[in-house]
């Protein structure tokens, strides 16, 4: 992912606590033996926005452009999983596709 | 006119002939799947026979062709062809793919009698998918399937508890949902539906479970779609939107919410969707639309990323896009961006300086604040990001970007002065090239600030050693054992401080402080692991003040030592580093001439001697002048292949240069036409050796480089190449203008230099002036001699000043290269092989700096430019 704000979940102004708070909340729900890839990208994030010094370097260089994802996720995060309305259950109990 | 019958023309067929080949011929269509062409032969078959078995293979044609036209969309064709098959082949029951295509088409009253008619006949797998089918529709509310059937069958009768459940689910009662399923028998037709919302229930906290559970309904289910679209959601999440690619809309949806997409979301990807794709330009035009909901800056930054590839050519996208034209600052930044694709570092280079020149002229405020970290970051951003200046020592090339990169670190500090690890990065790169008076300013600057920062420190002990400061080293030391007392490798650099600082004292016949020194070495060397040096060393310092007592001490230590070579390797080292010659502690130890070792000793010697020069210094002249003969006897003992591999490059390190052939000449006899031992064959020869090799010597090395590759063994290949390629033809100053050999010279290069015709000084009198602004060290590294050569010619300018030795240098000129003068190129040697260009893959600045904080020196190479 290319915004490490999106990653953490974290505001443009997040300060150093903050950015830890987020890394370490993130971490606690996906720890790197459940998922290696997710935890890397976490711990990359962190480490892009640990200090004041690594988040003004961020904004100056990263370049790496954005997925629809990421701007869906800036838009409308993806939230917990939802159970669909009967009518969603009917559509597809009919032979929808 | 009558056509004549062509002579040899087959006889017509008769009707069983016929009717033979195109059975053939159908059986082979329906087999490869060509269903409509299978159908027409089975067509034309029964037009000659109507046979019954003819019949069942013309309605299974029907069938598949059938089925590829609903896969197709085309329902109402695909029943046709049903409807086709059930009267060319009435005994057949009816297939559920037949009824599941009625249902959909919402013809459930004529399942329902296909069913009553048909039923006894349906393979019990079937009935019981069709009834799921069935069951499935009931629940979604169709009437027509309550009408159809008795108050009593399943499908009416567990209906409601079924409806029940999936309300319990779509609600979040979990206590209701759980007593429905508990509710609803195996072999009920809503079996599935209990499957998929117990998949549902424990997907959260369980996906491989639920996975599993979706497992157990089959394709053939009226609740497959419901199962499908359960299985897309509970998938990886960032690979979902590519899972849906294909789905329909219901199942997308249906997918997207169980993920936890919400309404949005959902409403922006189908609008990209159908707006065109997830291109540069998609997205871009998608960030313009809805900035207002993304936030403006954020849009913003993310369209510049989306311009990056195709730079500059793609800055138009954004005003395609509806966004507004690039502003300098963003032009700059993106060119920056853009500019760090390439591989040559002076894209880069240039690029940021520019955007840091722009960001200074704005106004960078004090040090410290956040205008002026930028400004720092962006002066170190190509070290930072290629790395360059970590594991360099200063260059002469004016094409190597190492002095520009140390120079815009060097300006970072004015702007973020904090910057510990840019002191310490800086510092050491100044070591690296023995660039003491720039590394010290920048220690006293970085201690300042982080007094107690042990890298800092250590660097400012590196600094001092090298600097033969040994005092301040051990200053330094013990302030880095103060804050990490088990920092083993200080408290070995602060030993080798004292005993360096000892034999300081001992040169200049300091021998009290000398014998303080060595106390001191000896307080710091707790594991013993300088204890022989400490010892040595204090028999020498006996030998000088007291000569009897020197000698004892001394004899006992030899033999102590082993009393071979590796005792005398040991001693020597000692005598010369003190400014004493060999001979004399040879001769105090009791000791002779050294003569060929045992095997033992010579490991022992070998052992010693790479000891000695990891702790990176050479051998002396002398020392190799008195070990290179016996260690060349000492080539006839029976080493293994990596042992004498890495007695060679153990040699070849300490310029034992005979020693290093017989090792070499020795190991080929045992394994002949092994790379290695020909490239050290061939160096050691060469060494001292002013002439080309013949053709008969490069080709045995150019075989080696093809035998090398052919193993795999790229070190060596890439040693021999580096090896050729010093022999190719001599690449004089490819940089500089062909007029000073030949007008034709290097005419392919017109970027290099001013117009030839204006060089029309003699060769000898241009060539004076370059070393005299080169500076004779870079003229002759750049002729290609290695650095123990150029060592040399440098002992021999001390000897000798510098005026004669460029006299000297321009006489071998003369000698080496016949056509030096007569303003022809210089001939091609048989290696055959070209110096790579100037500028390759690291390119060259395209334009000048003109914020370097050092001016350039007189050495500068860069001046050449001026002739």
């Amino acid at each position: 992912m290319s915004d490490p704000y999106l990653t953490l979940g974290l505001p443009p102004d997040a300060d150093d606590a903050a950015v830890y708070a987020a890394y370490l909340a993130a971490v606690k729900t996906c720890p790197p033996e459940r998922d290696p890839q997710r935890f890397q990208a976490l711990r990359t994030a962190y480490e892009s926005l640990r200090t004041h010094r690594a988040r003004l370097a961020t904004a100056l260089f990263n370049q790496e452009p954005p997925t629809l994802l990421e701007v869906l996720d800036r838009a409308d995060p993806v939230g917990a999983p939802r159970r669909p309305a009967r009518a969603l259950f009917d559509a597809l109990l009919r032979g929808g596709d | 006119m009558k056509k004549s019958r062509k002579v040899g023309a087959a006889a017509p067929k008769s009707p069983q002939q016929s009717a033979t080949a195109l059975l053939a011929l159908a059986q082979g269509q329906a087999a490869a799947g060509r269903w409509r062409e299978a159908t027409a032969s089975f067509k034309d078959l029964l037009k000659i026979e109507d046979r019954p078995e003819w019949r069942l293979e013309l309605a299974a044609a029907y069938a598949g062709r059938a089925r590829e036209l609903a896969a197709k969309g085309m329902p109402k064709e695909a029943l046709t062809l049903w409807e086709n098959r059930a009267l060319v082949a009435p005994q057949l029951p009816p297939e559920l793919d037949y009824c599941a295509l009625l249902l959909r088409q919402g013809k459930v009253q004529a399942v329902l009698d296909l069913l009553a008619r048909t039923g006894g006949r349906l393979e019990g797998a079937t009935l019981t998918a069709l009834r799921s089918h069935l069951a499935a529709l009931h629940l979604a509310g169709e009437a027509g399937v309550a009408a159809g059937l008795p108050a009593d069958d399943p499908i009416r009768a567990l209906g409601p508890t079924a409806a029940a459940a999936l309300d319990a689910y779509c609600r979040g009662d979990d206590a209701a949902l759980h007593e429905a399923l508990a509710a609803i028998p195996f072999r009920s037709p809503y079996r599935d539906l209990a499957q998929v919302l117990k998949a549902l229930q424990r997907a959260p906290a369980a996906p491989a479970e639920a996975a599993a559970l979706l497992e157990r309904v089959g394709d053939d289910s009226g609740f497959a779609p419901l199962r499908r679209a359960c299985a897309l959601a509970l998938g990886p999440p960032e690979t979902l939107p590519a899972r849906l690619a294909d789905a329909g809309d219901q199942t997308r949806r249906f997918a997207l919410t169980l993920a936890g997409w919400g309404d949005e979301r959902q409403a922006l990807w189908e609008e990209t969707h159908r707006v065109g794709g997830t291109g540069p330009q998609a997205l871009l035009r998608l960030l313009q639309r809805r900035r207002a909901l993304l936030g403006e800056d954020w849009a913003r930054r993310q369209a510049l990323r989306l311009l990056v590839p195709g730079f500059p050519k793609s800055a138009p996208l954004i005003t395609e896009g509806g966004g507004r034209r690039l502003s300098p600052d963003e032009r700059l930044l993106v060119t920056a961006w853009h500019a760090e694709e390439s591989p040559n570092p002076w894209e880069a280079i240039e690029a940021w300086e520019a955007y840091a020149d722009h960001l200074i002229e704005a106004g960078p405020g004090p040090a410290g604040s956040d205008a002026a970290l930028r400004v720092a970051l962006v002066l170190r951003r190509v070290d930072s990001h290629r790395d360059i200046l970590a594991g360099v020592a200063p260059s002469q090339d004016p094409d190597s970007p190492d002095r520009d990169l140390a120079n815009a670190l060097a300006l970072s500090l004015t702007y973020d002065p904090d910057d510990r690890d840019t002191y310490e990065r800086l510092v050491r790169y100044y070591l690296r090239g023995d660039r003491l008076k720039d590394a010290r300013p920048l220690l006293e600057q970085g201690l300042k600030r982080f007094p107690k920062d042990p890298g800092l420190l250590t660097a400012a002990m590196d600094a001092a050693l090298a600097g033969d400061a040994f005092k301040k080293a051990a200053r330094y030391a013990h302030e880095i054992l103060a804050l990490d007392p088990i920092n083993s490798g200080v408290r070995e650099r602060l030993v080798k401080a004292h005993l360096a600082h000892a034999r300081k004292q001992v040169r200049a016949a300091r021998y009290d402080l000398a014998r303080k020194e060595l106390d001191e070495a000896g307080q710091w060397d707790q594991d013993g692991r300088r204890r022989e040096q400490r010892a040595l060393l204090a028999g020498l310092l006996d030998l000088i003040e007291d000569e009897s007592r020197g000698r004892d001490a001394l004899r006992a230590q030899f033999a102590a030592l082993g009393d071979g070579l590796a005792a005398a390797l040991a001693l020597t080292l000692e005598a010369v580093a003190i400014g004493r010659t060999a001979a004399w502690a040879l001769k105090a130890a009791g000791s002779g001439k050294p003569q060929a070792p045992t095997q033992a000793d010579l490991s022992a010697f070998l052992a010693r001697l790479r000891a000695h020069l990891e702790g990176g210094e050479g051998l002396a002249t002398e020392l190799q002048r008195l070990f290179d003969k016996p260690l060349s006897v000492a080539a006839k003992w029976p080493l293994t292949l990596a042992e004498s591999e890495a007695a060679c490059d153990t040699l070849r390190r300490a310029g034992l240069t005979l020693a290093r052939q017989a090792f070499a000449v020795a190991a080929l006899k045992r394994w002949p036409h092994t790379p290695v031992f020909v490239l050290h064959q061939f160096e050691s020869r060469r060494t001292g050796r002013r002439s080309h090799p013949d053709r008969a010597e490069l080709g045995q090395l150019e075989d080696a480089w093809i035998r090398a590759r052919a193993a795999g063994d790229e070190r060596t290949a890439h040693r021999i190449e580096q090896v050729i390629d010093q022999y190719a033809p001599p690449p004089f100053f490819p940089g500089l203008p062909g007029g000073l050999f030949t007008d034709g010279f290097d005419d392919d290069d017109d970027d290099d230099g001013p117009d030839p015709g204006q060089f029309q000084m003699p060769p000898d009198v241009a060539m004076r002036a370059i070393i005299e602004i080169m500076g004779i060290d870079q003229v002759l590294k750049i002729a290609g001699l290695s650095a123990q050569e150029r060592a040399e010619f440098k002992r021999r300018e001390r000897e000798v000043g510098r005026a004669r030795m460029i006299d000297e240098v321009l006489e071998l000129m003369r000698e080496e290269l016949p056509d030096f003068g007569t303003g022809r190129p210089p001939a091609p040697g048989p290696g055959g092989r070209g110096a790579p260009p100037r500028g390759g893959p690291k390119g060259k600045r395209q334009t000048p700096r003109v914020t370097d904080t050092k001016p350039p020196s007189d050495d500068d190479p860069e001046q050449f430019e001026l002739f």
